[in-house]
């Protein structure tokens, strides 16, 4: 109110005469423009001191069930205006289509503004018609949600652009990059990295460690911008793209391969040219060929290891489809990757340092390393094999390895000390090694949980009278058996999952936060319709695109009449408590 | 803030006089009968001009007076109201001032403050006397 108290007394002492206000068709000029081949934008000019209310203005669809969506994106900040949200700029909005069927739509526009001298405008209404072809709508930008609607994490993080402001922006990616680290995204590299730098061998320093980490960062970080604005700017997802049974296959041959020669067996079996060859790859003929060999490992990583879409990547994917803006887009992944490079930094640098000097206790720091090489090899194997078969390989290594540090020979006489404790571990490695083999064989899914079968035999005699004690999904691979599935489920709200077998984060979600049972009972409440993207066909593309979906986990919903439930899309990993408020917020 | 601050006002509004906002048809017998001047506000909610004439202007002890000594004030929102055509408006706030007959003596678009809007109703007021002089002296 303070704004205008101040306006209408500067006015009244310079001038005597009451204000001459401008006419309603003065003072806003709605207009409608084609921006690119997919937008249109909405802009609303305004005579001078004039401002619109932010929560007046309404982009309305007058035929919402013609077959075509309109989504709606603000590119106008509101500024606050005594204890309103207004735009003193033109406020611009940009539209673009989805749905099936060329035509023309009529959209309806409806705002409401005042002048600062004193004048409220009564609500406006302008009706426009736009030409929507068959173009527009097949490469219909990536839009999880109108403006309207409340909006999603993925779509507010996608907000932070509209800012403007480049270091705030690069500085909230940074951000979301370091807290992305610690998820399953970026967890497997660690021992990735560290075993590439354990593999180069005595010649290191922390000095040296930070340089290949720092390689490994920036080439990590490269693939993460580049990948991120092909899927932003064409909806194609490289990672998914790769996460293909021969792609797999030959990356877990290079982990193998890497582990074979840091255990050193080079020397039986392999021939000569091969060993050249790996030597060259795994980094260890000389400081050039280490340097590329991990700038390629790093790029391959970022690829292949972790493809994951959690908010904030999705939040740049959108704006990036959204604005054409790939240079602030793609610098804010970058920034992101660097963020989620940090503890990669930190521990490649101690490896450097800590590395010990050659001896009796580096080759046994070398081949714990291998060992936990064969384990990612086992990992990456795990997207493209039967569960029980990579529990069961969990097992043979563990096993195995455990023989190998001599836990079924006697302590020799007199030896204590650092011997029983590393028996000790050998001991704990074989059990657990044991308890896995076990649970390949009853069909247990989680390594973490070998024993589930045990467990899940008890508890579902004692909670066989109460609720599920587990979620059900009915499994769909394709759009039409999707839109079929919501068609049978009328009447009630609908859940589907966007899962895929590579997908690290939705193997998470379903281990953990699919298991809790205040999660069971709530998602219960739903049908539950898995859609399996695993294979990444043409069919599963058209079904991610159909929905805005850059790729899996994401999680959507459906309200009694198959509309979707939009701003209430979760993406990426979340764990059961929030999970559940995530799900108690779908109305 | 400003819900509060608009209950703080409306709080002390029961407290001392406000202006007596009457019908359209009412108000034009009381000018008839008072010998007063009808001032009808066209306002609509959510409009902070509107907002800063109630709450400020006319919480103005001397421009209620004024308002109550010589104008009959009618109030018509025009999303819920039925407005009579000849209240045209571009915007709200809009104030018409009419003689008992209901013609036209002054419009006044948008907001004014207190010094504003006192010195303009007061022309109002000088504007009717001279009309009437000038009635009476033929």
């Amino acid at each position: 109110m303070k704004y205008i108290i101040f306006m209408i007394a500067l006015i009244g002492s310079l001038m005597a005469a009451m204000p001459s206000f401008l006419m309603p068709d003065e003072a806003f000029k709605p207009t409608v423009i084609k921006t690119n081949d997919t937008t249109y934008e909405i802009r609303i000019e305004l005579g001078k001191d004039i401002y619109v209310y932010e929560d007046r203005v309404k982009i309305r669809d007058l035929d919402p069930d013609d077959g075509i969506d309109i989504h709606v994106k603000k590119l106008s900040k509101a500024v606050k205006h005594d204890n309103d949200m207004v735009y003193v700029e033109p406020p611009r909005f940009a539209l673009t289509f989805s749905g099936s069927g060329a035509k023309k739509i009529d959209v309806v526009l409806e705002y409401q503004g005042c002048s600062e001298q004193g004048l409220c405008y009564n609500p406006m209404e302008e009706k426009f018609t736009i030409d929507v072809d068959n173009s527009m709508l097949q490469s219909a930008n990536p839009d999880v949600s109108s403006s309207n609607a409340t909006l999603s994490e993925s779509d507010e993080i996608a907000a932070i652009f509209e800012g403007g402001n480049i270091v705030a922006i690069l500085a909230a990616f940074f951000g979301f990059g370091l807290f992305l680290a610690l998820t399953p995204c970026v967890f497997p590299m660690i021992p990735i990295l560290s075993s590439i730098i354990v593999s180069q061998g005595g010649r290191m320093s922390a000095k040296r460690g930070f340089f290949l980490s720092l390689v490994y960062v920036l080439a990590m970080a490269m693939a993460y911008t580049l990948a991120g604005i092909l899927a932003g700017l064409f909806g194609s997802n490289i990672q998914a793209a790769l996460q293909d049974p021969i792609v797999l296959t030959l990356f877990t041959m290079i982990f193998v391969a890497l582990a074979i020669s840091m255990f050193g067996f080079f020397e039986i079996g392999i021939p000569q040219s091969w060993q050249t060859r790996i030597s060259k790859y795994s980094g260890k003929a000389g400081e050039q060929g280490g340097v590329v060999g991990v700038a390629i490992m790093g790029f391959l990583s970022a690829l292949i290891v972790g493809p994951c879409i959690a908010p904030p990547l999705a939040g740049a994917l959108i704006y990036i489809g959204q604005t054409g803006d790939a240079l602030l887009g793609g610098a804010a992944l970058f920034v992101m990757s660097l963020g989620m490079g940090v503890p990669l930094l930190v521990i490649g640098t101690g490896a450097g340092k800590f590395m010990p000097r050659p001896g009796g206790w580096m080759t046994t720091v070398t081949k714990v390393f291998g060992v936990m090489m064969l384990g990612i090899a086992i990992w990456m194997l795990s997207r493209i094999i039967p569960e029980a078969v990579s529990m069961f390989l969990w097992a043979v290594l563990l096993i195995v390895s455990a023989v190998y540090m001599g836990v079924l020979e006697p302590l020799k006489e007199g030896t204590r000390g650092f011997n029983a404790l590393f028996k000790g571990f050998g001991v704990v490695i074989l059990l657990y090694g044991v308890a896995l083999l076990y649970g390949a064989l009853t069909g247990a899914g989680n390594p973490l949980n070998p024993l589930e079968q045990l467990h899940r035999d008890h508890t579902s005699v004692a909670s066989s009278s109460r609720t599920a004690h587990s979620v059900v999904f009915t499994k769909v691979y394709s759009l039409q058996e999707l839109e079929l599935e919501i068609a049978k489920a009328k009447g009630k709200r609908v859940l589907v999952d966007f899962y895929a077998d590579w997908c690290t984060s939705c193997k998470e979600l379903e281990h953990v936060t699919f298991k809790d049972p205040h999660v069971i009972q709530k998602m219960n409440e739903f049908v539950l319709i898995q859609a399996d993207v695993t294979k990444n066909g043409d069919p599963q593309k058209a079904l991610m695109k159909a929905y805005h979906i850059f790729g899996p986990p994401a999680i959507l919903f459906f309200d009694q009449h198959g509309a979707i439930i939009k701003g209430k899309a979760i993406v990426g990993y979340k764990a059961p408590r929030e999970f559940l408020e995530l799900l108690n917020a779908v109305e | 803030m400003k819900r509060l601050l608009v209950g703080m006002i409306l709080a002390a509004g029961t407290l001392c006089a406000e202006l007596d906002w009457i019908g359209y048809d009412e108000a034009l017998t009381r000018a008839e009968d008072d010998g007063k001047i009808v001032m009808v506000m066209l306002s609509q909610e959510g409009c902070d001009a509107c907002w800063y004439m109630d709450e400020v202007v006319f919480e103005d002890e001397n421009v209620a007076a004024e308002i109550e000594m010589d104008f009959i004030p009618v109030h018509f929102d025009i999303k819920k109201d039925t407005i009579p055509k000849q209240f045209t408006y571009i915007g709200t706030p809009t104030f018409y001032f009419l003689t008992a007959q209901g013609d036209k003596i002054e419009r006044l678009n948008g907001a004014a403050n207190v010094k504003d809007f006192t010195d303009y109703i007061r022309d109002v007021k000088a504007k009717v006397k001279e009309n009437n002089k000038k009635i009476a002296t033929p």
